[in-house]
């Protein structure tokens, strides 16, 4: 390996233009593709839905604007302005007829729009859409069934794509499209009817997938032809090679995997399609090209071109979901390191150079993972220490030893198991043979608890939604509170899965993707779209939220309500349903008196892993739509905040509508006093084998910490504890309020400066400003 | 064997090698004005008040039996009446009234110190501080061996100013030995801190002669310490008794200003933490002096 080599690499002039180009550019809602999907879908009526499908993929390919920068040599967009946020009425065109006008103005994920657009919207797409698009008809038949546990419970994927997919991206460089579609053609002989419409669509998807590489290659030319510039010519090469046969070097399958995630997203417009691995199965064409003469800097260079591509694609959300998943992710996650099957370490040149071109860029994608377990190499956790003292907030990273037997013990081989990858944020997957529908809920088990203090009714609104078991003066003891606790949990979680049930089906049968199942295992084979459950591991995942709020608040109440009897249950319940408006002392002693989940007190932890345990076990009892499990996930991204809007006062001493504790597993901000390692003992202690689904612990460091070689020596130490504590996952946010407070005076100065919101990096100045304050807030462990 | 003492840090990064768990010791016989744990020097526990945390809600001046507390704009504690009883501390609301110091066991002690060892590695450990660690040296040395026995490595901060059977007990339970060194000439060491140093650069030298792993620390206090003639002195004279010796010098820290406030008294030092360049500076010196091992963050 060559780490010393790539660590002087400096960032390529062509990179920095390029970046500085990109950032320049403004963004615009994005109507074009609508408008081709529109116009084939009439033309389709009355065909099978997964041919209507790829019928219309394949126009939006043949048809979309297409643009190439000069000095660019990684080329394709989904949009020919970048950073476009596409309007997908398939999945949501109701909630777009809405918010159009406000997409400029909204306070999270702006976009600007265009008159015009606006105008067509109403004219041409909406009209088709209303009451056919997977928005509407979500609605229509599980609308009101979700409205009643919205609370408690937020049922996700309800006007767009699932996503959160690693598709077979090592499938994909060694056919192509052309080698899909020959073995989709073989299939067809044997098929029965139903199989038959699948390869079908999958054929006239991949013929789209030619057409579109094919079309860059024809635009690189003509620009070649009129600036002489060697890049384009270089370009209109590769694209023309991909779009009949399968990738040979580094170039080739660079721009390869770029074509694949472009389509995905044209055909899906999900919240995230995932690289994965990439330093393994791009390492074979490295290789080959090395041993041809590539150079270093080369390779750098063409992997920075790919970092630019993955920030130009962004997700348009409605304003809602926009509060939860702040920043416009759309996850393109790419894990480096970990080890192969059989144990032996996994890192090779790649690794290191993607760090180093993460080092150079310091933007928001590609979501880069860094995958370590005990044997991780010095090197490699010193060149990733290095760059998470830069704040990009990455690599964030994930712990084999915990992973591994987490996803061992839901079903999944070892051999899947030691080939995990991340998805969008920190959702855990096998790579290229898995559904897992990541997101499926979120569970806010902290308002499960005020609905049990309180007869099932809300405290701020005063309706009863949930069931009505007593109050807290009713409770005898603490375990009848626990008791009734229970019970209230049982009663969403069967709701849930309900309406998460009904959410799939209108999937399966409005949103086929047939280019997307032709890159994930099994489907081909089995003749069965992904939506139908095609994939070889089909899950669903749900967020128990938020293990730190629920710890606290039981805690103080068993030791100061039950256990000390300092607090009488009537004034406790008092102050919680009038937001500790006259109740100062109370809330006081509920901060200071009661012990706190974070600072390593191990029966206030254990009540976080009581409840987190409870939660995961009764999830065993269900399965999705697709016949596979759910699984715990243990996460919110920035969704604590809008989750905390949700909940009135908490008796961890939380005012009504304050933000949940951040990230999923982290402790409630400021109440952690003890130092990062006593937090990491109490994370420790939460059940990581049953939250396969994903986990996330946020911390802050002060980049102080990482100016000295010692202190990086340090940090890799802390690295190394946390492996054998067998925590899954940990990002780290490196900053400091100087920075925070300049960049909200001066926006416009600091357009680059990202930060880690939950699951992934966001541009600090494009967050609303109770987020940025709520950053701002979280504690930040100062070197002692 | 019991012990007092007043804080336990985990991840601490700047005092020994790799992460480290350091247990405050109380009670020191030097009396720096530039005191960093000023609640550390008295041997006795003692009540602390810290006013950002207090509400102002008068229950500990209603349940104090001895007329030790009174409230105006702040509470205010009457040292001599208060007799650590802790029902104001209980009562409190906030977080304002806390007993420092507390007597444990060296057992109790120790499994403190290593719960955190996951973090240790191959070189990080514990630590003992304080106050001075051996100014209950008993106590210290039983903590200190009770880590051994688990294989943890072990570091003790201390001014040395302490019998010779003190040192020679902490010699085979300690690793490393943090020693500070303020001034060298005996007379300004008394006249600033209250006693001279002979005893320090006595049992300094017997820790050399014993092979023990010594790192030599000055803490640069504006005003004080931080003169270049008297980091030259120091520099030349530890070099003459250990020719491989290693040097640290700890910039200063004036976060400690707050724990003042809340003691109810002046911090007598001005001035803020060198800048890099001051640093570079005294670090100059110290390569002049033919330092070979200078102990940097």
């Amino acid at each position: 390996m060559q780490i010393e080599q790539i660590s002087k690499l400096a960032c390529p002039e062509r990179i920095a233009r390029l970046k500085e180009e990109m950032l320049e550019e403004p963004r615009f809602a994005s109507i074009e593709q609508a408008c081709i999907v529109t116009d084939s879908y009439k033309e389709t009526e009355g065909e099978p839905r997964c041919i209507q499908r790829a019928k219309a993929l394949k126009a939006a390919l043949e048809k979309i604007a297409i643009r190439i920068e000069p000095e660019e040599r990684i080329v394709g967009n989904r949009t020919s302005g970048v950073r476009g946020g596409v309007v997908f009425p398939e999945t949501g065109a109701s909630w777009v007829d809405r918010e159009f006008e406000t997409l400029p103005t909204r306070p999270q994920d702006k976009f600007q729009v265009r008159q015009e657009d606006i105008d067509a919207f109403r004219r041409d797409i909406m009209p088709y859409w209303r009451g056919r698009s997977l928005e509407d008809q979500v609605r229509m038949a599980v609308g009101s069934q979700v409205d009643a546990i919205a609370k408690v419970v937020k049922i996700n994927q309800k006007d767009h794509s699932q996503g959160h997919i690693c598709p077979n991206t090592k499938k994909w460089l060694k056919l192509g499209p052309v080698g899909i579609r020959r073995e989709a053609e073989a299939h067809l002989d044997q098929a029965d009817e139903r199989q038959k419409d699948f390869y079908r669509s999958v054929i006239l998807s991949m013929e789209g997938a030619s057409a579109f590489m094919e079309r860059y290659a024809v635009l690189a030319e003509k620009m070649y032809q009129e600036t002489k510039k060697e890049n384009l010519l270089e370009v209109a090469k590769v694209c023309h090679k991909l779009a009949v046969s399968p990738a040979e070097t580094y170039h080739e399958a660079v721009q390869a995997t770029w074509f694949l995630y472009v389509i995905l997203q044209m055909e899906g417009n999900a919240s995230s399609f995932s690289p994965g691995r990439m330093d393994q199965y791009l390492y074979p064409y490295y290789e080959n090209s090395r041993k041809q003469g590539m150079t270093l800097e080369d390779a750098l260079e063409l992997t920075e071109c790919l970092w630019l591509k993955f920030n130009q694609l962004v997700y348009l959300r409605n304003s809602n979901s926009a509060k939860y998943f702040a920043g416009f992710p759309i996850g393109f996650n790419v894990a480096i390191g970990g080890q192969n099957e059989d144990g032996s370490d996994a890192s090779n040149d790649l690794s290191y150079l993607f760090l180093q071109a993460q080092s150079h860029l310091l933007l928001p994608q590609p979501n880069l993972s860094l995958r370590i377990y005990k044997g991780s190499p010095r090197p490699l956790l010193e060149a990733a220490s290095r760059v998470i003292g830069l704040g990009s907030g990455m690599p964030q990273v994930f712990n084999d030893e915990a992973v591994v037997p987490a996803l061992e013990s839901h079903g999944i081989s070892h051999e899947d198991a030691m080939n995990y990858a991340i998805v969008g944020c920190v959702e855990l997957t096998t790579h290229g043979n898995a559904l897992a529908w990541s997101d499926a809920a979120m569970f806010n088990l902290l308002k499960a608890l005020e609905l049990t203090l309180n007869h099932g009714v809300d405290m701020l609104n005063g309706e009863k939604t949930g069931l009505d078991l007593g109050d807290l003066t009713t409770y005898e003891t603490f375990e009848d509170l626990e008791a009734a606790f229970a019970k209230q949990i049982d009663y969403f979680s069967d709701k849930m899965v309900e309406c998460v049930s009904q959410v799939e089906k209108m999937h399966e049968k409005l949103l086929p993707t047939p280019f997307l199942s032709s890159v994930i295992d099994d489907c081909l084979a089995k003749g069965q779209d992904v939506t139908q459950g095609g994939a070889h591991y089909n899950f669903a995942g749900v967020q128990a939220i938020q293990v730190a709020n629920v710890a606290d608040s039981l805690a103080a109440i068993k030791s100061l309500v039950y256990d000390k009897k300092k607090i009488s249950r009537e004034d406790l319940l008092r102050a919680l349903q009038t937001n500790y408006e006259n109740a100062p002392l109370i809330r006081a002693m509920l901060l200071n008196k009661a012990p706190k989940y974070g600072n390593d007190v191990d029966w206030v932890d254990q009540l976080g892993a009581k409840w987190v345990n409870y939660f995961a076990d009764g999830l065993k009892k269900y399965r999705n739509g697709r016949g596979g499990i759910y699984q715990m996930g243990l996460y919110t991204v920035s969704a604590h905040v809008p989750m905390g809007q949700n909940v009135g006062a908490s008796a961890d001493g939380r005012y009504a509508k304050d933000p949940l504790a951040d990230g999923g597993v982290s402790a409630m901000y400021g109440r952690d006093g003890q130092g990062p390692t006593a937090l990491l003992q109490s994370v420790a202690k939460l059940p990581f084998m049953k939250a396969s689904n994903g986990t996330l612990l946020n911390m802050k460091f002060l980049p102080q910490f990482f100016k000295t070689e010692t202190g990086i020596y340090k940090f890799t130490e802390l690295l190394r504890a946390v492996c054998n504590l067998g925590i899954s996952h940990i990002q780290f946010n490196v900053l400091n309020e100087k920075d925070l407070r300049a960049a909200q005076k001066k926006p416009e100065e600091y357009r680059s400066l990202t930060v880690r919101v939950a699951g992934y990096t966001a541009y600090f100045t494009e967050l609303a400003p109770d987020l940025q304050e709520e950053i701002i807030a979280r504690t930040t462990y100062e070197a002692i | 064997m019991t012990g007092i003492i007043f804080d336990l840090k985990r991840f601490a990064v700047h005092d020994g090698g790799g992460l480290r768990s350091t247990l405050f010791l109380k009670g020191c016989p030097l009396h720096c004005p530039w005191c960093q744990n000023p609640e550390g020097m008295d041997h006795k526990p003692a009540l602390w008040y810290n006013p950002n945390d207090c509400l102002g809600c008068g229950s500990c001046v209603a349940v104090c039996t001895e007329q030790a507390l009174s409230l105006g704009e702040r509470v205010h504690v009457e040292h001599s009446k208060c007799t650590l009883c802790g029902k104001c501390e209980d009562v409190c609301p906030g977080s304002a009234l806390e007993r420092m110091g507390g007597t444990v066991t060296a057992k109790e002690a120790a499994e403190r110190l290593l719960r955190d060892s996951v973090f240790f590695g191959a070189d990080g450990g514990v630590t003992l501080s304080g106050g001075e660690a051996l100014s209950q040296w008993e106590f210290a040395a039983e903590v200190l061996s009770l880590c051994k026995e688990k294989g943890t490595d072990t570091a003790i901060e201390t001014c040395l100013l302490a019998p010779r059977k003190a040192v020679e007990a902490m010699l085979p339970v300690t690793d490393h030995f943090l020693i500070d060194i303020k001034y060298l000439d005996p007379i300004i060491h008394e006249k600033v801190i209250g006693v001279d140093n002979r005893q320090i650069l006595d049992n300094y030298e017997f820790l050399v002669s014993q092979g023990a792993d010594v790192i030599v620390r000055t803490p640069l206090i504006p005003g004080y310490t931080a003169t270049e003639e008297n980091i030259r002195n120091i520099a030349r004279y530890i070099r003459t008794v250990d020719a491989d010796t290693k040097y640290e010098l700890l910039n200063f820290n004036p976060l400690c200003r707050s724990k003042y406030t809340a003691l109810e008294r002046d911090y007598p030092v001005e001035g803020r933490a060198f800048s890099e360049e001051e640093m570079s500076g005294f670090y100059k010196i110290l390569q002049e002096e033919g330092i070979l091992h200078i102990i940097k963050e």
